[in-house]
């Protein structure tokens, strides 16, 4: 079994389920189909800038809320989360959850009808149809040394696609597990990094291959809310800064 | 994986050195992050925020946030507690230079997890670890320990079970001399990436520094996974809840 990774086609493959909702869906916007310039030039695991295409999808606007998560555990068997570590940096609810790992929030996603956003999904959704963001700074974002804690959506600017947090506030999970040359030189349509003995969700769902999180959060760092910017975390492991939004699918 | 010959180092002493326990570029990574998180400069000693003596609530940037996450830390850890000790995180600690001060080697200490000044729960501390961001020299503010004196403080909480708790501290005359008598204090002198694990019970302290650079621990704190039933066990066999 080899460990090599992949592109896939997300849809092509039929990876995951999609799902089409009928109506604008609550909390969610849409983002346009396009094109774009994946990638930066000051890490290695940035490179090579490739173009990237992207079909439409709807996004949550903000990250899950305390709140919805807990709606998701009263009404599925998942396991309760020690809401008083929660409280303490998202004392309300709607505060983002955190302390959540890749399988949870893959859990939430499908009781929700959602699914996580691919890695190529949030970057072309943080840029907001820039070709280059500019890094982030203290106005626009909650990284280390503001709040000194999550906040509620909406606390600070959206983007242009009127997307809250996506520099700050929580590292959001990804569905893509993580490979630090995971960019090629040449074009990607809807691609998605998984391992390639992982064909399908049941797989997926039983490795722990490293996942890809994005955009910095209330207490790390602040260069690491820069759009391009690529870390990762094993599936399994949860801190006081992970947290997650969702995407659906729209037919084309 | 630990050899023989280090695990018998460790119960016989009650720490262990892992050199060169940090890759090079993660330790470079931290280091930047660091004095980013501190707005200041390594380099610039005006720019020092000598006021500030620790960073609460801070974490570096995954996948590796605190030294519990750090790969050889980490196997380290499990190697000598198997899956019984949870946590690892833990504040970076400055001691920033005082040139003009007088040194010398603390004659008091303390274990974790009892009174001031651990912000843990008292007691269940199994594991401690404590690495440097930079070069600490000797007298530079290195952390000071009590070699086999976790055998003294087992010993001790065996012949007085019902100060577990932490009410030794309580006891008019009590000193720290009771833990640590007969051993002779250390100062951990090491280059940055150096990581020293030590157990629960050894006696340790921090200590001045006269040098010219900043001392930044990089701490780590593990307790048992049954914290609760487990805090106030004294056992016959002090190594029975770990793996070696």
């Amino acid at each position: 079994m080899s460990n090599l990774l992949m592109s896939l086609n997300l849809h092509q493959h039929g990876l995951l389920r999609s799902i089409f909702p009928t109506k604008h869906p609550d909390g969610m916007v849409q983002i346009p189909s396009g094109q774009f310039q994946m990638g930066g030039t000051q890490k290695t695991n940035e490179q090579p800038i490739h173009a990237v295409e992207i079909g439409s999808f709807w996004m949550d606007i903000k990250p899950v809320t305390v709140g919805q998560f807990r709606k998701f555990v009263a009404a599925t068997q998942h396991p309760t989360p020690t809401w008083g570590h929660i409280s303490v940096d998202s004392p309300t609810d709607d505060h983002p959850i955190i302390y959540v790992n890749w399988f949870d929030a893959i859990a939430y996603a499908e009781w929700a009808g959602k699914r996580l956003p691919t890695e190529a999904e949030w970057e072309y959704a943080a840029r907001d149809g820039l070709e280059k963001c500019p890094v982030r700074n203290g106005d626009a974002a909650n990284f280390y040394g503001q709040k000194r804690m999550t906040n509620v959506g909406g606390e600070y600017p959206p983007n242009g696609y009127g997307l809250y947090d996506m520099a700050g506030n929580v590292w959001e999970w990804c569905l893509d597990a993580y490979a630090n040359d995971a960019y090629p030189s040449d074009k990607r349509v809807n691609p998605v990094v998984l391992p390639d003995y992982e064909l399908d969700l049941k797989r997926l769902l039983a490795t722990n291959a490293p996942r890809v999180v994005r955009g910095g959060s209330w207490n790390n760092y602040a260069l690491a809310m820069r759009v391009a910017f690529r870390t990762y975390q094993p599936p399994e492991q949860f801190y006081d800064y992970n947290g997650f939004r969702c995407v659906m699918d729209i037919e084309t | 994986m630990l050899t023989d010959r280090q695990i018998t180092f460790f119960k016989d002493n009650g720490f262990l050195i892992l050199e060169n326990a940090i890759e090079p570029n993660l330790l470079s990574s931290w280091q930047t992050e660091f004095w980013y998180a501190l707005e200041a400069n390594f380099e610039e000693p005006d720019t020092w925020p000598r006021d500030q003596t620790f960073i609460s609530r801070w974490r570096f940037t995954p996948p590796y946030p605190n030294i519990a996450t750090i790969p050889k830390v980490q196997a380290t850890a499990y190697d000598l507690g198997g899956s019984n000790f949870f946590g690892g995180g833990g504040a970076p600690i400055i001691k920033w230079p005082t040139p003009d001060a007088d040194w010398s080697m603390p004659m008091s200490s303390h274990i974790d997890g009892y009174g001031p000044p651990a912000q843990h729960p008292a007691g269940g501390l199994t594991l401690g670890a404590t690495m440097y961001l930079h070069d600490v020299e000797a007298k530079g503010g290195g952390f000071i320990y009590w070699p086999g004196t976790h055998l003294n403080v087992h010993n001790y909480f065996r012949e007085y079970p019902e100060q577990i708790d932490g009410s030794f501290l309580q006891i008019d005359g009590w000193n720290s001399s009771e833990f640590s008598n007969g051993s002779h204090p250390v100062e951990f002198v090491a280059p940055a990436g150096t990581v020293l694990l030590w157990h629960g019970f050894l006696c340790h302290n921090g200590s001045t520094n006269i040098q010219t650079t900043p001392r930044i621990g990089i701490f780590g704190r593990w307790h048992y996974t049954k914290l609760e039933q487990m805090r106030y066990d004294i056992l016959e066999d002090l190594w029975k809840h770990w793996k070696i």
